[in-house]
């Protein structure tokens, strides 16, 4: 999985690609504590290019979740959920959890606001 | 348990013997021929050659031949008297194309595992080993109880100036006791600077650690084969739930090993999406780590779809009264109230405090003043 991060403004944007799994899940928490030691307490998730989430994947989100707005007080949204995900979000009740949005742009205006 | 292991000569599945093809194939000749006798020989109505004989006569040649080749091909194998009465009854039921089918199942059957590999053998010794009750191997002399006149005193207060066996005493009990903060206090007294006692708690905190790793271990050996099973997930789950609530953990691991216990809620949901219990589950899990609005969220959404979810009503005043707690809000604890005198119908009565259906349909027709007096007219 690659993650590369964006900067807009105060909020970054986290890329994420490929599969978010088991496998891949320490290097997006290793990258996500990156931005956290940054200094980055609003971030943006963009799963656009993310084919395939498990699990794993899931729980290493909301952990960063938890920490980004438990710990560090901060706002975190999620974007670009292509059809899969989207529904394996709603199964999970995760879209009444973190607020989930259509494009990045957009979230970044709302973790912003 | 002992393993034994078995002197048999392994099936042979290194490829088909010569004298055994050979055999087949003059047997599948003779029953191809057949075939072609019968088929060829006169119609009923015309008595020009009679019975065909010569044809049955092949026919029961192939189906010989197909049983001794299969006799051949399996050799002295326990197996081979099997195999060659399967392959002969294909043949003599199905004819040409039976005896195809017959030959194609030894073929294809043979190369099929038909015992437990030897690595299993010893994963299933080790479940048996394991599942058996575990009993302390602790000396004796490790074996004391609080003295009489302690019993009354709160174990932190005896903690500070307490001997060697009163310190082992007061470790028996926690042990025993076996709540997050016995087990946190039992963490603590494997710091003394006493061998005796250090050693002795860490003993008993080392029964409890592997009493979970032996659990855990079992469920995701389970969880190898049976992948999609929804019942061991969630018992997964509950096993990381318990470990990470158990007070035998640091912070950082209780922050890992909650969240493999979400991990296995989210794999258990994307199987059955409908279940609402393991929404409850999940929102329970937020509010054990302070996301008091996640586990909120989580719960309405619990109980726009199930109103009368009980452990989600429940958990929802929960959530609001140490919110409350948390930002200082006496507001919330007011809404928590309200929230419960309003959700109070989904609390199911005990059978024996249900109204009779009689006094509901004379509640009904008479109105509740007048049922009363029917229904309990002598009260």
């Amino acid at each position: 999985m690659q993650c590369t991060a964006q900067l807009d403004g105060p909020v970054v944007i986290l890329h994420l690609q490929g599969k978010l799994d088991a496998s891949s899940v320490a290097d997006f928490r290793e990258e996500a504590q990156r931005q956290l030691r940054a200094g980055h307490t609003r971030v943006v998730l963009d799963l656009a290019q993310v084919e395939h989430v498990d699990g794993q994947g899931l729980a290493g989100l909301v952990a960063f979740y938890r920490r980004l707005t438990v710990e560090h007080k901060g706002r975190m949204a999620v974007a670009g959920l292509n059809p899969e995900l989207r529904v394996l979000f709603d199964r999970t009740a995760l879209t009444r959890v973190m607020p989930v949005v259509y494009e990045w742009q957009e979230a970044s205006r709302e973790v912003r606001s | 348990m002992t393993i034994v292991v078995r002197n048999d000569s392994p099936p042979k599945d290194d490829g088909l013997p010569l004298v055994a093809a050979l055999i087949w194939a003059l047997g599948g000749l003779c029953s191809v021929i057949a075939c072609f006798v019968m088929l060829t020989s006169a119609p009923r109505g015309v008595q020009v050659g009679g019975f065909p004989w010569f044809g049955v006569g092949l026919h029961l040649t192939g189906s010989v031949l197909a049983y001794f080749g299969a006799r051949v091909a399996k050799g002295s194998h326990p197996s081979s008297a099997g195999w060659a009465l399967l392959v002969a009854f294909f043949a003599f039921f199905g004819g040409p194309l039976g005896f195809l089918a017959g030959v194609a199942c030894y073929l294809f059957g043979v190369g099929q595992p038909t015992e437990m590999p030897l690595v299993d053998v010893v994963k299933a010794e080790m479940f048996v080993r394991t599942t058996a009750h575990h009993k302390s191997d602790h000396a004796g002399a490790f074996d004391v109880q609080l003295r009489e006149e302690l019993r009354t005193q709160p174990i932190v207060d005896l903690l500070p100036y307490a001997d060697v066996a009163t310190a082992i005493a007061i470790i028996n009990k926690l042990a025993d006791q076996r709540k997050r903060g016995d087990l946190i206090m039992l963490r603590e007294l494997s710091q003394d600077r006493r061998p005796e006692v250090y050693q002795f708690a860490l003993s008993r905190l080392d029964e409890f650690e592997r009493d979970y790793a032996t659990r855990i271990y079992q469920l995701k050996e389970q969880l190898a084969f049976r992948h999609d099973d929804v019942g061991l997930r969630v018992e997964l789950a509950k096993v990381y739930y318990d470990y990470t609530n158990s007070g035998l953990l640091d912070d950082s691991l209780e922050d890992y090993y909650w969240e493999m216990t979400l991990a296995q809620l989210f794999e258990a949901m994307r199987f059955e999406p409908n279940r609402q219990d393991l929404v409850v589950d999940m929102a329970r899990l937020f509010l054990m780590r302070q996301m008091y609005r996640e586990a909120e969220a989580a719960v309405e959404d619990v109980l726009r779809k199930e109103p009368a979810n009980l452990d989600a009503q429940l958990l929802y005043l929960e959530c609001l009264t140490e919110r409350a707690q948390i930002e200082g809000d006496p507001g919330l604890l007011q809404q928590a109230r309200k929230r419960a005198l309003e959700s109070a119908w989904a609390v199911k009565l005990p059978k024996s405090q249900e109204q009779h259906p009689l006094f509901k349909v004379a509640q009904f027709w008479f109105g509740r003043g007048r049922a009363s007096e029917k229904a309990a007219p002598n009260a």
